[in-house]
C-alpha cells in the first residue's frame, strides 16, 4: 500500500495536469465562483419609471421606490414604448407606469393601480424586484392610509390599527439574511470538486493502462495498490473540502450548528464514493477517453440536480433518479443538516446509509482489474 | 495536398474518432435532452406546511382554511408548539410553519393588529419563496375582508368600504415569461453554452488527436481551418437548429425570433467558437486534456454569464473576462432575440463583439498551427 502510494506521488511529481488538477487549477476555479457570487445580494437593480401623474403624490412614490436597496431608479421615461425597448434590450429590468390622475383619483378614492413591466426571463432577478416594488408600494400605500385615518379618527393607534388589520413577521429559518452567497456557493463549490476528484482518479488509473505500467503498479496485490494509488487524491481533495467549509463557516462566519467531525467524514465518504464509481467507469472497458467521456456526462450536470437550486420534490421520476445515483447529493443533505439543523450523527445515519451504497463500486474495480492483470 | 484530400483528411479523423463522435453527435442530442430534466414539471408543486394554531378559534380556523386553498400551500398538519413545528422542517416532513399567536381572535376585535409569523427553510430559495408568497397573499385577502368587515360595522356602506381598503396597489406584470418558469430561464441560456462547449471540445480532441499523431500532416494552413470550419460548421448549424427548433418545441419553450434572424446571429457566434476551438486544440499537447478544461470552466462560464446571477454584481473583472468567450455575448443576444422578441438593432453590441472574436481567434488560431507546422518541419529535417 506504501509503496503504491510511493508510487504514485513520484507520478504526481512527474505530470503537470496532475499537479493542476490538484492545486491551482482548483483554487483558481473556486476563487473565481467565490468572487461571483461575492456580494451575495442583489442591489440597485436599474429600473425606470413612467410618470404619466407628476404629482407630488408620483414624486414621492418614485422616490421611496428608489431608497429601496434593491431597487435604483435609472430614470424617468415618456412612454411605455421606449421602456419597452429598453427591457428587451437589456439595459434595465422593470419599468413601473404611475397612470393619469393618479394623486386625483387616490383622493376620490378610486384605488389606481401603479402597473410594473418586469423582464421575467432572468427569473432571480425578477423576483427580487417583484418582491421590492411590491413592499414598496404597499407600505407606500399604508402610510397614504393611515394618514387619511389619522385625520378621520385623530388617534394614532387606532389609525394604524385600521391600516394593519393583520401583521405578518416573516423569518427565513437558517439562512437568515437570504444571502445567495451562502445559498449557491456552499453548493457550487462541491459541484465543482466531485469534478476535481473524478477527472484525478481517471487520469490516474488510465495513464498507468495506457502507459501499460499496470503490471507494475499491480503486482503485489490489486486491493492493496488501488487504495495506495487513489490515497494521495483522497487526502488532497479532503484538504480542500475542509479548507471549504473552513473558509464558509469560520472565515466568512456563516451559522455552523453542528458537529465539523461529522461532516469532514462525510466528505471523506463522499470523496471514496466518487472513487470507487469513477474507477468502475474506466474498468467497464478499460478505455481511457471513452470513460473520461462518460465522467464528463456523469459530474458535468450534478449542480442541476442536486435539489438546492430547484426543489428535489418537484423533479420528475427520472431526475430524481439521477440525484440519487449522485454521491454529492447524498453529502450536502449533510452538509445543510450540520450547518443548519446541528442534527445528531443518528438523524444523519440514512444519508450516511446512502453515500454507503456507493461502495460496492470498489468491488466492481477491483474485481475487474484483478482478472485483466 | 489538395483541398479535397485536406478536407478528407480531417473528415475522416473527425469521424472515425470515437471521443470526437460521442461527444459533437452523442453528446450534443444527449444534452439536449438531459440537462431540462429537473425542471420539465415547470412550476414548483405545492409545498406541505404546518400550522401552529395557538389561537383555535373560528378566525384562526379560516384563515388556515385559506391558506390551504392557496395553489402554492397545502397545510399538512398541525404542531402543538413553535419547537415542533421547526423540528418537522428539519426532518423534511413540512417545508414551513405559520404561527397564529394566542388571542388572535380577541386582538382583532380589539383592533390591536396580532402578527402572524410566517417562517421557511431558507437553505431552499425557490421553495422559501414559494411559502411566504402563497401565505402572505392569503393573509393579506383576510386583512383586507377584516378591514371591509369593520367598516361595514361603523355603518359604512359596502361600496365604500370596498374603496377604503387600500389607496393604491401594485399590479406587477411578467414579461416574456408570465409563469415565471424555471425552465424558460434556465435552458435557453444552458443550450448555448452546451453548444459552444461540444463544439470546443470535439475540435480540442481533434487538435489533441494531431498533436499525438506520429505521422506527417503537411497542409497549408488555410486548408486546415478552412475544412473544419466546413465540418463543424455544417455539424453545428444543425445542432443549432435542432436546439433552437425542435427542442424548444419539445419542451414548450417560447421562442419569438424569426429563423432568419437566428442564422443570421448564430454565424459568428459558430464561427468564433469554431475559431476558438481551433486555438485551443492547437495548444493540447494530448487528448485527454480537451474534456476536463471545458468541464472546468462550464460552471464559471455559466454564472459570469449574467444571466443567472445579474452581471451588476458580478465585479467588474470577471465581466469583462467573460467578454472573451462566445457564450456571453452569444446568450444575451440569442435571449434578447428569441425570448425577449428585441429587434436586431437590440443585439447589435453582441453581435459585433461575436465578430471581433471571430477574428481574433482566426488570428490566434492562424498563429498556433504555424507553430506546429514549424515544429514539424524541423522534426523532418
Amino acid at each position: 500500500m506504501i509503496k503504491a502510494f510511493k508510487l504514485e506521488l513520484k507520478e504526481i511529481r512527474d505530470s503537470f495536469y496532475l499537479q493542476s488538477l490538484l492545486s491551482w487549477a482548483p483554487f483558481v476555479s473556486f476563487l473565481l465562483i467565490i468572487l461571483i457570487f461575492h456580494k451575495g445580494v442583489v442591489r440597485e437593480m436599474p429600473i425606470t419609471v413612467v410618470d404619466n401623474d407628476k404629482s407630488r403624490l408620483s414624486r414621492d412614490i418614485i422616490r421611496e421606490i428608489d431608497a429601496s436597496p434593491t431597487l435604483h431608479v435609472k430614470g424617468l421615461q415618456a412612454d411605455l414604448k421606449q421602456a419597452s425597448t429598453d427591457i428587451a434590450s437589456g439595459n434595465i429590468y422593470a419599468t413601473v407606469v404611475i397612470p393619469n390622475h393618479f394623486e386625483r383619483d387616490v383622493i376620490l378614492k378610486k384605488q389606481p393601480e401603479i402597473v410594473a413591466f418586469i423582464n421575467a426571463q432572468y427569473l432571480l432577478i425578477a423576483k427580487m424586484i417583484k418582491s421590492a416594488l411590491s413592499s414598496t408600494i404597499q407600505q407606500s400605500a399604508a402610510k397614504i392610509d393611515f394618514a387619511i385615518n389619522l385625520i378621520k379618527d385623530g388617534q394614532f393607534t387606532t389609525a394604524k390599527n385600521a391600516t394593519l388589520p393583520i401583521g405578518i413577521q416573516i423569518t427565513p429559518f437558517f439562512n437568515t439574511f437570504q444571502n445567495y452567497f451562502l445559498f449557491l456557493v456552499s453548493a457550487i463549490i462541491p459541484s465543482l470538486l466531485q469534478i476535481y476528484i473524478a477527472l484525478a482518479i481517471i487520469a490516474s488509473i488510465g495513464t498507468t493502462f495506457k502507459e501499460k505500467k499496470e503490471k507494475e503498479v499491480f503486482k503485489d496485490g490489486v486491493a492493496k495498490a488501488l487504495i495506495g494509488k487513489t490515497l494521495p487524491y483522497t487526502i488532497a481533495y479532503l484538504g480542500w473540502g475542509v479548507l471549504f467549509i473552513l473558509y464558509m463557516y469560520g472565515y466568512e462566519g456563516w451559522e455552523f450548528q453542528g458537529s465539523f467531525a461529522l461532516l469532514f467524514f462525510a466528505q471523506l465518504l463522499t470523496i471514496l464514493a466518487y472513487e470507487g464509481v469513477i474507477l468502475s467507469f474506466f474498468v467497464f472497458r478499460f478505455d481511457f477517453i471513452g470513460a473520461l467521456s462518460i465522467t464528463a456526462l456523469y459530474t458535468a450536470p450534478a449542480l442541476a440536480f442536486l435539489g438546492i437550486t430547484f426543489p428535489v420534490g418537484s423533479m420528475p421520476k427520472f431526475a430524481l433518479l439521477w440525484h440519487n445515483l449522485l454521491p454529492i447529493s447524498h453529502y450536502l443533505q449533510i452538509q445543510i443538516s450540520q450547518a443548519s439543523y446541528g442534527s445528531s450523527l443518528s438523524e444523519t445515519v440514512p444519508f450516511f446509509e446512502n453515500l454507503l451504497m456507493f461502495i460496492p463500486f470498489w468491488f466492481f474495480a477491483y474485481f475487474k482489474i484483478r482478472a485483466k492483470v | 495536398m489538395s483541398f479535397l484530400e485536406v478536407l478528407k483528411f480531417e473528415f475522416k479523423n473527425i469521424f472515425t474518432n470515437f471521443p470526437i463522435i460521442i461527444t459533437i453527435i452523442g453528446g450534443v442530442v444527449l444534452y439536449s435532452f438531459f440537462y431540462p430534466q429537473p425542471y420539465i414539471n415547470e412550476v414548483v408543486k405545492t409545498l406541505d406546511i404546518t400550522v401552529v394554531d395557538l389561537d383555535k378559534s373560528e378566525t384562526s380556523r379560516d384563515l388556515i382554511y385559506s391558506m390551504d386553498a392557496t395553489p402554492q400551500i397545502n397545510v399538512l398538519r398541525e404542531d402543538l408548539s413553535i419547537d415542533d413545528a421547526k423540528q418537522a422542517i428539519i426532518d423534511k416532513k413540512v417545508s414551513g410553519l405559520i404561527i397564529i399567536p394566542s388571542n388572535f381572535n380577541r386582538d382583532l376585535a380589539l383592533h390591536t393588529s396580532p402578527t402572524i409569523a410566517i417562517g421557511a427553510d431558507a437553505n431552499y430559495f425557490l421553495i422559501y419563496g414559494s411559502i411566504v408568497e402563497g401565505a402572505i397573499t392569503s393573509i393579506l385577502t383576510h386583512s383586507a375582508s377584516i378591514k371591509i368587515t369593520n367598516l361595514l360595522l361603523q355603518d359604512i356602506p359596502l361600496k365604500e368600504a370596498k374603496k377604503s381598503f387600500t389607496p393604491y396597489s401594485l399590479k406587477p406584470i411578467n414579461l416574456f415569461n408570465a409563469n415565471m418558469s424555471y425552465t424558460y430561464y434556465i435552458v435557453p441560456a444552458v443550450f448555448v453554452l452546451i453548444l459552444q462547449q461540444t463544439m470546443l471540445m470535439g475540435l480540442g480532441l481533434l487538435g489533441g488527436f494531431y498533436a499525438e499523431l506520429k505521422q506527417r500532416y503537411d497542409a497549408p494552413i488555410w486548408m486546415k481551418i478552412t475544412s473544419r470550419v466546413l465540418i463543424f460548421g455544417t455539424l453545428f448549424f444543425t445542432h443549432m437548429l435542432f436546439y433552437f427548433g425542435f427542442a424548444f418545441e419539445f419542451f414548450n419553450i417560447p421562442h419569438q425570433a424569426s429563423a432568419y434572424e437566428m442564422i443570421t446571429f448564430g454565424v459568428p457566434f459558430i464561427l468564433a467558437t469554431i475559431f476558438l476551438g481551433i486555438f485551443f486544440g492547437g495548444v493540447l499537447k494530448n487528448q485527454e486534456s480537451a474534456t476536463p478544461i471545458i468541464l472546468l470552466s462550464s460552471l464559471p462560464l455559466i454564472f459570469s454569464a449574467g444571466f443567472i446571477w445579474p452581471k451588476e454584481a458580478i465585479p467588474t473583472l470577471i465581466t469583462y473576462m467573460s467578454l472573451l468567450f462566445p457564450n456571453t455575448p452569444a446568450t444575451q443576444g440569442f435571449l434578447k432575440l428569441n425570448q425577449m422578441g428585441a429587434d436586431f438593432s437590440g443585439v447589435l453590441v453582441q453581435y459585433s463583439l461575436l465578430w471581433l472574436q471571430a477574428v481574433l481567434y482566426l488570428l490566434l488560431s492562424i498563429y498556433v498551427l504555424r507553430g506546429e507546422k514549424l515544429k514539424q518541419s524541423s522534426i523532418d529535417s
